[in-house]
């Protein structure tokens, strides 16, 4: 189920949160329990099994791990549960895409499994692993109660679209969280806007995408068009639902981290990637880099390790060729940054920025792409490629999204925040945005439902994590 | 305002639209049918263990029940139009759901010239061709959408109309000779809300189109007024707040006398020229000869011309056809968009009797799959 659907607006959130709320205090995880289960079969019943299976092998390898912490067998059933949660997302995620790239090297035609793949397979999974390690560490205590574990795993604001919660983040929280009318009021706003954010703006930029992709006289003034449209619908859309995220668990009492901090005001990728899909990079920092040596052993060691969390971080996005190369385009500017552009990309603000919007652009053209050779195509269509620079079709698509690119352009900066902050300030304009806050959140979900029952455009872009 | 009120505020509001709209969509009836977007709206899905877990994409019980809670969703019409409003006043898009809006009039975003159903309709005429008219020569006309008139003038995209118009010239030159109406037509010849021409404004059309032929035509009309707003095709499409046309039709005493039959089932059916059942339903356009058939003859007893006329046409034709039936004892109207060309041969007698393709550009250039072989 989308939190951008009707039904998950006017049929799920209405009966979750009435029952969540008149629900005793000891009975609200396994209500949150039911309801993601519920919330998950929607999209995937069949597939409600093998969560439940990461379910049960994170809970049994967290009790073993924790018994043995002290002896070598702790180290084993870490490594055991690793090997079966890996395993796990491997086989229902990886195995066609390694099958195909076998036949396409060797030249046999071994049949596919045609599997298909278990939406939010790569958040749940990684949220087991984040547990049973940290158990294995010992960060966090073992859940003995099932059903905390379960409702952790499964929960339904972040299962299939992050953040990545990690089960230190929420471990107190889980048996004690306070539900206060700030915090609810809070996580409604953020729900909302990042509602507004997927539906009005990630939506129609992706629509602008899809017209660039189906249209018959593709002209390079067009494929800049797409490249901007396609970085800020991206950003919307994964931006919009951690927002959603968020404030559908703070709503229930949670605090989730925070997953987006205005990526594209960054001036360089190492700066870029502090500020975009935080969790998922953080969780490569301390289950990965760090365990690989991070920059510990020397720097040729470092650089190495670098490509192998971004071989890691691209197929994390999707197995793919072109996720391949998206994240080790990302581990070369990295690498770059780190041997020699970083301390004059540090000297100059609009160089940065300049450099960072092109090569992220750039990126998000590669990572929108269906196959390699669409990537390729696309991009060199924006430095002519044999197509005309400007059509009257791209011309007047500029014109009629100008509109929602600017609004997603000053959206994807820190200024209307700050504005915010400036009125707050003074006396007589918090009063004043205290009596829009709850006109304009109304408004805006009036509009994002006007969106959703008129059909308009509503892709998911999560099926391939 | 202080911050606990603000908060007490927010999640009012929330709850109010949340559980509002819940409860509504729970009690509220189905509607069966959208006005303004002239189709079936979606019913509740059965449930079953099949649709739920076997059935994938657009048959599964989810997917299902998604179109419904859209379709039966409460104040439907009045979302639709605050979305489209939204889009075009706040986004300043310059289109809604493929329609834009210039000088008054919607009309459809289609640029794209698609050589291959443009290749598919002139091989239909051809076959046509081949079959029927034994070395006589026919008549084509195309009648251009809005966009000839509208798009340049307010910087939308459009077809290449001369290029569309060669295209199809060329291609029926061999038996056919193409008559040119643009020149006849202005943006004011259309409806604002629908693709159509009007009728009231096509007596020229009609008249330069009978003197191409050859044949006599009865210029002398009344006009008359349909007193239904008429909601056109656009309307509903783009959901836009405009304001709806009327529908004009010209009546004269040829017109009055004239038999139009269907030849569409087993007997015949006898029809009004002008159907005032159909103008007050769903398509007020289905005014002129009850809408889409696929055979249809208008007969003409104060004709002594001994003429007849077959028109293939598509829906443009049934305002201009009765304005030809002056000039012929008998006009006869073929859709192939509902019967083969094959068997066209069985109801339609082609001796002597003057051929007209007439065919608008949007169908033209979406001919696949819908002018049949």
């Amino acid at each position: 189920m989308l939190f951008s659907s009707l039904p998950f607006l006017f049929y799920f959130l209405p009966v979750m949160t009435a029952v969540y709320f008149i629900t005793p205090k000891k009975a609200k995880n396994a209500v949150i329990l039911l309801g993601s289960l519920f919330f998950y079969a929607w999209g995937e019943p069949r597939y409600v099994l093998l969560m439940a299976a990461t379910i049960v092998i994170g809970y049994v390898f967290g009790i073993l791990i924790e018994k043995n912490r002290d002896n070598k067998f702790g180290k084993v059933f870490t490594a055991l549960s690793v090997v079966s949660g890996a395993g796990l997302l491997t086989y229902f995620k990886y195995a066609d895409f390694f099958i195909g790239s076998f036949n396409s090297v060797t030249g046999l035609s071994v049949p596919l499994l045609k599997i298909a793949l278990p939406v939010g397979i790569s958040f749940y999974t990684f949220q087991m692993l984040s547990y049973t390690i940290d158990v294995g560490r010992g960060q966090v205590r073992a859940q003995r109660n099932f059903i905390n574990l379960a409702a952790y795993i499964s929960m339904f604001p972040q299962l299939i679209a992050g953040p990545i919660v990690r089960y230190s983040d929420i471990d107190r929280q889980l048996t004690g969280r306070s539900h206060t009318l700030a915090g609810t009021a809070l996580g409604i706003r953020r729900f909302v806007l990042g509602l507004g954010k997927k539906v009005i703006i990630a939506n129609t930029l992706g629509e602008l995408c899809s017209k660039f992709l189906a249209s018959k006289e593709q002209s390079a003034l067009f494929a800049w068009i797409y490249l901007f449209a396609a970085a800020l619908q991206i950003y919307y859309d994964f931006s919009g639902y951690s927002d959603m995220a968020i404030g559908l668990g703070r709503v229930l009492g949670f605090d989730f981290p925070e997953n987006f901090n205005y990526p594209f005001i960054s001036r360089s990728v190492t700066e870029f990637w502090r500020r975009w899909h935080m969790t998922l990079g953080s969780w490569f920092r301390d289950y990965l880099y760090i365990p690989l040596g991070g920059n510990r052993a020397g720097k040729s060691r470092q650089m190495f390790n670098i490509l192998i969390v971004w071989l890691a971080t691209g197929l994390w996005h999707g197995a793919a060729w072109n996720f391949v190369i998206w994240g080790l385009y990302f581990a070369v500017f990295l690498i770059i940054e780190k041997l020699w552009l970083g301390k004059y990309l540090a000297k100059s603000k609009t160089l940065g920025h300049i450099y960072l919007v092109f090569f992220v652009g750039i990126s998000f053209v590669i990572f929108n792409a269906d196959t390699v050779s669409q990537a390729v195509r696309n991009i060199s269509l924006l430095f002519g490629g044999g197509a005309t620079p400007v059509t009257a079709e791209s011309v007047f698509y500029l014109k009629s999204y100008a509109g929602v690119l600017l609004v997603g352009l000053i959206g994807a900066t820190p200024a209307a925040a700050k504005l915010c902050s400036v009125i707050r300030g003074r006396t007589a304009g918090e009063k004043t945005l205290n009596f829009i806050e709850p006109l304009f959140l109304a408004a805006l979900l009036l509009v994002c439902v006007a969106y959703l029952v008129n059909g308009s455009y509503n892709p998911f872009l999560y099926f391939r994590f | 305002m202080n911050e606990k009120i603000k908060n007490a505020a927010v999640i009012a509001v929330a709850v109010l639209i949340i559980f509002g709209f819940s409860l509504w969509s729970a009690i509220k009836p189905d509607s069966e049918f959208s006005e303004s977007e002239r189709r079936m709206l979606a019913a509740m899905p059965e449930v079953s263990v099949r649709n739920i877990f076997y059935e994938k994409g657009d048959n599964s019980f989810m997917m299902e029940f998604e179109k419904y809670a859209a379709d039966q969703f409460p104040v439907r019409e009045g979302f639709r139009r605050l979305n489209s409003a939204f889009s075009r006043y706040v986004l300043r898009q310059k289109e809604a759901n493929d329609i834009y809006i210039s000088g008054g009039y919607a009309a459809k975003l289609e640029y794209v010239q698609n050589d291959s159903s443009l290749d598919w309709a002139v091989g239909r005429f051809d076959d046509i061709a081949k079959r029927y008219l034994n070395g006589r020569k026919a008549y084509i006309a195309v009648v251009p959408d809005k966009g000839y008139y509208l798009a340049k003038e307010g910087g939308y995209p459009s077809l290449d109309y001369e290029k569309l118009f060669e295209k199809v010239r060329s291609g029926t030159e061999a038996y056919a000779d193409y008559i040119d109406i643009t020149g006849l037509l202005d943006i004011k010849s259309y409806y604002r809300t629908d693709a159509h021409w009007r009728q009231e404004k096509i007596v020229p059309v009609a008249e330069y189109i009978a003197g191409r032929m050859g044949a006599d035509f009865e210029g002398e009309y009344e006009t008359n007024t349909l007193e239904k707003p008429f909601y056109g095709v656009y309307y509903g499409q783009s959901a836009l707040p405009m304001e709806p046309d009327t529908i004009n039709y010209l009546t004269s005493d040829i017109l009055e006398r004239a038999a139009v039959r269907c030849l569409d089932g087993e007997e015949p059916e006898e029809l009004p020229v002008y159907d005032m059942e159909k103008a007050l339903g769903r398509d007020g356009y289905e005014i002129f000869l009850s809408g889409a058939r696929a055979l249809i003859t208008i007969e003409n007893p104060l004709s002594g011309s001994g003429r007849e006329l077959v028109i293939f046409r598509d829906s443009f034709g049934s305002s201009l056809a009765p304005l030809l039936a002056g000039g012929y004892e008998k006009v006869t109207l073929v859709d192939i968009r509902y019967i083969s060309p094959a068997f066209v041969g069985r109801f339609v007698d082609f001796e002597d009797a003057d051929v007209l393709f007439l065919y608008s550009t949007s169908v033209l250039n979406n001919s696949e799959g819908q002018l049949l072989k």
